[in-house]
């Protein structure tokens, strides 16, 4: 029975993975996706210069991109380059993580939910609903006001515990529809209880909608930390930050525009690879999710 | 009518929570508007007292809650200490600006995205549908505080033809004719409502194009151009009326990001307006101004949710007469 059933679902992976390699928009976006993560894991060892190094105070600030310094300096003559690269590092650092949080708790809420159903249904989805209706930015912005100089590993965590309402009532409904299929009848018939039930045959069920929707997540939750990191209450400087490092560039966006536009860009990208990759990881899970209707 | 009720006294609870929250949130930190200017040695411990008393802000947080309770009955909203005026009156003068940026871009947000929608529906698969995908795409990947100072770089700066910030320009004459003064206001609106436009339109554009697409599909629309109407008169009467509820329920659910989203967009602008205002309070840690502000923000956000929700019914008369159903079986 539990070996069908994985067979079952490292297949359907399989047939996922095809699917997606079929899809060139999907194909592309990965690339883009895996250059980047490249890039800012092994780039910060390769570069020329410490993303907090003030290179010469009087003489290096502001200049633009040239040959030896590739995206040019800001306006504490620090080298752009390297603090794109070390600050990417964070950036996707904290969202990959954030996201990770969310999931998590998402999807336990969720499945607890499912499949407790009656009364602590009610009052757990309640909870969820309070949560979607308030606007996460003010949320933050109001958390992280009462906390100075935020450490990296609690703005992960705040930003973790206000993202997972989507992902809950998600998993909350998918489990609600994989419970009353036979095969979790069956399940049950033949004696299996509620946490072999959950992590056997309901799991596998929500896991591809789950999916999709942390893969879509991580792009809300790299934009949110830049803006927060923008405004002054995300990372910290001088650690850098795509973020912060947009913040930098703001005062002088007349005179020094290339310390804002670079960071700005990466962040563009990879927000666009992620939602490629999540609206073709949703078509190739469309055909599961027809029969529903 | 039953629902509508249910959902407002829902949306007052929602309110008190977030406001309860906040207020105990902002309270958590280390510090309060009196514990700067250190510096100063005419701040005596005692004069801090007396002005934390005087402001309503001494005594434990449950007795500050009570006060602030009392006083919110009667209409008060307390005291702003950071821009030394009643959070009431702060968040009168604040709370117009944002209401007409916000406005002024849902509605050509919303017009422009769903026309965009509607001809990538009407040529799918087609080179102009694959071009605006690819363009909608990336306008909803656009982070909307760089995308604002991108907007800025290249109206103000580079192109010059708008001011930099601010909402009216602060140098014309008391006397100005009310013409001038609209062109004037006009052109203090244009960047940042096409930073928002931008991003509302390719949203919605997305969401119309799905919406169509799965109705130009279904059978109804096929029986309507069977029985001889044209293409035109099925795409509009058929597909594209009964998409309209679909789209509006997304502006409702848009509604929480775009208030988040004018807290960067009125910051990259200086724009006068409730972001702006929220930011200041937050790190002048002005309590009563900081609840105040996510208050109202909280109010717009269900107040918007709601009138979404009525609307779609409004236009899918189906549903009405589901909630309908539901409320008396309930009953």
């Amino acid at each position: 029975m539990t070996g069908t059933a994985v067979a079952a679902s490292s297949g359907s992976w399989r047939q996922l993975s095809r699917y997606l390699r079929a899809d060139p928009r999907s194909q592309l976006a990965a690339g883009i996706l895996a250059c980047m993560i490249v890039l800012v894991v092994i780039g910060p060892m390769l570069s020329a210069y410490q993303p907090f190094e003030q290179l010469d105070i009087t003489n290096m600030v502001h200049q633009p991109p040239s040959r030896a310094h590739l995206l040019g300096t800001d306006a504490y003559s620090r080298d752009v380059l390297s603090r794109v690269l070390s600050g990417g590092r964070v950036s996707l650092a904290v969202a990959l993580s954030a996201v990770f949080i969310e999931t998590l708790v998402g999807l336990l809420w969720g499945l607890t939910a499912g499949l407790a159903g009656n009364r602590t249904d009610t009052i757990m989805m309640r909870c969820v609903d309070a949560g979607m209706s308030v606007p996460r930015v003010l949320l933050l912005l109001a958390l992280l006001a009462a906390v100075p100089h935020v450490p990296v590993w609690l703005l992960v965590l705040i930003l973790g515990v206000t993202g997972w309402f989507g992902i809950a009532r998600l998993v909350r409904a998918e489990v609600r529809t994989v419970r009353s299929t036979d095969f979790v009848t069956a399940a049950r018939a033949l004696g299996a209880d509620t946490t072999r039930v959950a992590t056997q045959h309901v799991l596998p069920q929500v896991l591809g909608p789950v999916l999709v929707a942390s893969t879509l997540a991580i792009g809300q939750v790299i934009v949110l930390e830049a803006g927060l990191s923008w405004l002054g209450i995300g990372v910290q400087p001088p650690q850098a930050s795509w973020g912060n490092i947009i913040g930098d560039g703001t005062e002088f966006i007349a005179s020094a525009p290339w310390v804002s536009l670079a960071p700005g860009l990466c962040l563009v990208l990879v927000v666009l690879a992620v939602s490629a990759l999540g609206d073709g990881l949703r078509d190739a899970l469309a055909p599961r999710q027809l029969p529903t209707t | 009518m039953r629902t509508l009720i249910q959902r407002v006294w829902q949306g007052i609870v929602v309110v008190a929570i977030v406001a309860t929250a906040t207020f105990i949130l902002v309270r958590l930190a280390p510090g309060d508007p009196f514990a700067m200017a250190f510096e100063n040695p005419g701040l005596t411990p005692a004069l801090r007292a007396h002005w934390r008393a005087a402001y309503g802000l001494d005594g434990s947080i449950g007795e500050q809650y009570v006060r602030w309770i009392a006083n919110l009955l009667r209409g008060d909203l307390g005291w702003s200490v950071s821009t030394s005026q009643p959070v009431a009156q702060a968040i009168g003068s604040a709370l117009p600006n944002t209401l007409l940026l916000m406005s002024v871009a849902l509605v050509l947000g919303f017009a422009i995205g769903m026309i965009l929608g509607a001809v990538q529906a009407a040529r799918h698969n087609h080179p102009a549908d694959h071009a605006l995908g690819t363009l909608t795409l990336i306008g909803s990947a656009l982070p909307d505080f760089w995308l604002a100072l991108v907007v800025l770089l290249a109206g103000a700066y580079w192109w010059r033809l708008f001011p930099v910030g601010g909402a009216t320009d602060p140098l014309m004459p008391l006397t100005a004719s009310v013409l001038s003064v609209a062109l004037d206001r006009a052109k203090h609106l244009v960047l940042p409502v096409l930073t928002l436009v931008i991003l509302i339109a390719a949203t919605v554009a997305r969401q119309q194009r799905a919406a169509l697409l799965e109705r130009l599909g279904a059978d109804w629309v096929r029986t309507a151009t069977a029985k001889g109407l044209s293409p035109m008169r099925a795409f509009r009467r058929h597909a594209w009326r009964t998409a309209l509820g679909p789209v509006v329920s997304l502006g409702g659910l848009a509604l929480p990001a775009l208030v988040g989203g004018a807290v960067f967009v009125e910051r990259v602008f200086a724009w006068p307006g409730m972001g702006r205002l929220a930011a200041g309070a937050i790190s002048s840690r002005d309590y009563h101004l900081v609840v105040g502000c996510v208050m109202v923000g909280s109010v717009v956000v269900v107040l918007g949710s709601i009138l979404a929700d009525v609307l779609a019914q409004r236009l899918d008369p189906r549903t009405a007469q589901a909630d309908a159903d539901m409320s008396r079986s309930a009953a």
